[in-house]
């Protein structure tokens, strides 16, 4: 299935993009996503985050569904 | 309180709309506001709450301005450098607007102080740059029950919502926890876009009249992202936790005992640290210098540095370890990036007077 990626703060400079586009076998839930692209990018493991599912923020570990826009937003505190 | 005719006149163009008018620019002459932070957010939110109207203003800013600050901090010029930025603040504010009750906080924001002085406003703005701050200021809000307006800028971009506002969100619902230490880049040394803390103070500035004219959709629950560079807008839902909520009320009575700058493991900057980079280390190792080293990382935690061949003994497991740190002579010690051996020396600097730590400057990252 496919999965829309949002990337903001640090999380973008990790990643070099804003947004990205992946294919993932159906089934896969928040976690398997997280694992996935900690093993594409490293450095993802040292940061802290919040998942947003389709622009709502998401605590729990659910499944994800084809075409799902997933955002991950790191806390910052700069004023 | 009404206005006077004066004030109609200042007002004038605020008056003309129809959702504002004589009734709605008298909410904002009797409206309080405290802003915790009068630094990149809270210079544009203090100069149009003030020119709008507010009718009292706060000002909460233990700090001095610093030349680096004039780049964002635009109520502040060349002849502020060193002054309380609550009190040149208050002053420029003054200027604007002579017809506002100002008042300027020149200290700190504490857990002593907050609700004594939240109590005192009808809102409470957050323009603060620090995780602990942050998270104070959150659970103050809930404890006396004020809408918190929130802004957060980093390099080019945005944050900003209401929190608390009805029954919305807090900044718990969602950051339950404070980051931990190194997993955010240090403020002041990434650098942020000057004209970005305009951006997004504005917006601040703007949801406070909203709030106080019941006019518009208040960004409450909704957390907006802007990027200044891309442009890109971005608009998440905060669903409320009651949950986080309960945990905040629950510590109420003990809201002065709290350590807001321990718990985000923040540490202010040490007098008597005394630093030591990764060359300088191997340079003393050579020569023969014998050292006692502390990793004060989790165990599991890589890569571990075999010239050191340090005690491994974690944050957490340092209050009860304290008898295998050595007295006698020099003690290194390091974690991944040199923050978490800072707080360890801190602790251990005031809490069992330890005189002899050296702490690895940039940690195991820059060995």
């Amino acid at each position: 299935m496919t999965i829309r990626l949002k990337y903001f703060g640090v999380i973008s400079e990790i990643t070099q993009i804003e947004e990205e586009v992946i294919h993932m076998e159906a089934h896969m839930d928040v976690q398997k996503l997280q694992n996935l692209l900690m093993d594409k990018y490293a450095q993802l493991n040292s940061v802290s985050y919040k998942v947003a599912i389709n622009e709502s923020i998401e605590n729990e570990n659910i499944e994800l569904k084809e075409n799902d826009l997933v955002a991950l937003l790191p806390p910052f505190a700069g004023g | 309180m009404t206005l006077t005719d004066k004030e109609k006149v200042r007002y004038s163009r605020h008056i003309l709309l129809n959702e504002v008018g004589i009734k709605g620019q008298e909410k904002l002459k009797n409206a309080k506001v405290l802003v915790v932070g009068a630094g990149g957010l809270g210079c544009p939110v203090l100069q149009y709450l003030a020119a709008a109207g507010i009718g009292t203003l706060g000002i909460i800013d233990f700090d001095v301005v610093d030349e680096s600050n004039l780049q964002r901090q635009i109520l502040f010029g060349n002849s502020s450098i060193g002054s309380f930025k609550a009190i040149v603040a208050k002053e420029r504010l003054k200027e604007l607007n002579p017809t506002i009750e100002i008042q300027a906080y020149p200290e700190k924001l504490s857990e002593g102080n907050a609700l004594v002085l939240f109590n005192k406003y009808d809102l409470i703005v957050d323009g603060t740059d620090n995780f602990a701050t942050r998270y104070l200021i959150n659970d103050a809000s809930v404890i006396t029950g004020k809408p918190l307006v929130y802004g957060s800028i980093y390099r080019f971009e945005g944050q900003i919502t209401v929190f608390n506002y009805q029954a919305g969100p807090s900044y718990r619902c969602l950051f339950p926890t404070p980051p931990g230490p190194d997993t955010v880049p240090n403020c002041t040394q990434i650098g942020v876009l000057g004209v970005l803390a305009g951006i997004i103070g504005t917006h601040m500035a703007n949801e406070v009249i909203k709030i106080f004219l019941e006019i518009g959709d208040v960004l409450s629950g909704r957390l907006l992202l802007i990027n200044a560079l891309s442009n890109n807008r971005s608009v998440i839902d905060i669903p409320r936790s009651e949950e986080q909520f309960n945990k905040v009320i629950e510590i109420k009575d003990q809201f002065e005992d709290q350590d807001y700058e321990l718990y985000c493991n923040q540490v202010s900057e040490l007098d008597d640290l005394i630093e030591i980079s990764a060359d300088e280390l191997k340079e003393r190792i050579s020569h023969g210098h014998e050292m006692q080293y502390i990793d004060v990382r989790e165990i599991y935690e890589e890569p571990k540095i075999k010239a050191l061949n340090g005690i491994c003994i974690p944050m957490g497991e340092i209050p009860e370890s304290i008898h295998k740190i050595e007295r006698s002579k020099t003690v290194i010690v390091y974690c991944h990036s040199g923050i978490r051996s800072r707080i360890a020396i801190k602790s251990l600097q005031e809490k069992h007077q330890f005189n002899n730590l050296i702490n690895l400057k940039g940690g195991v990252i820059s060995w």
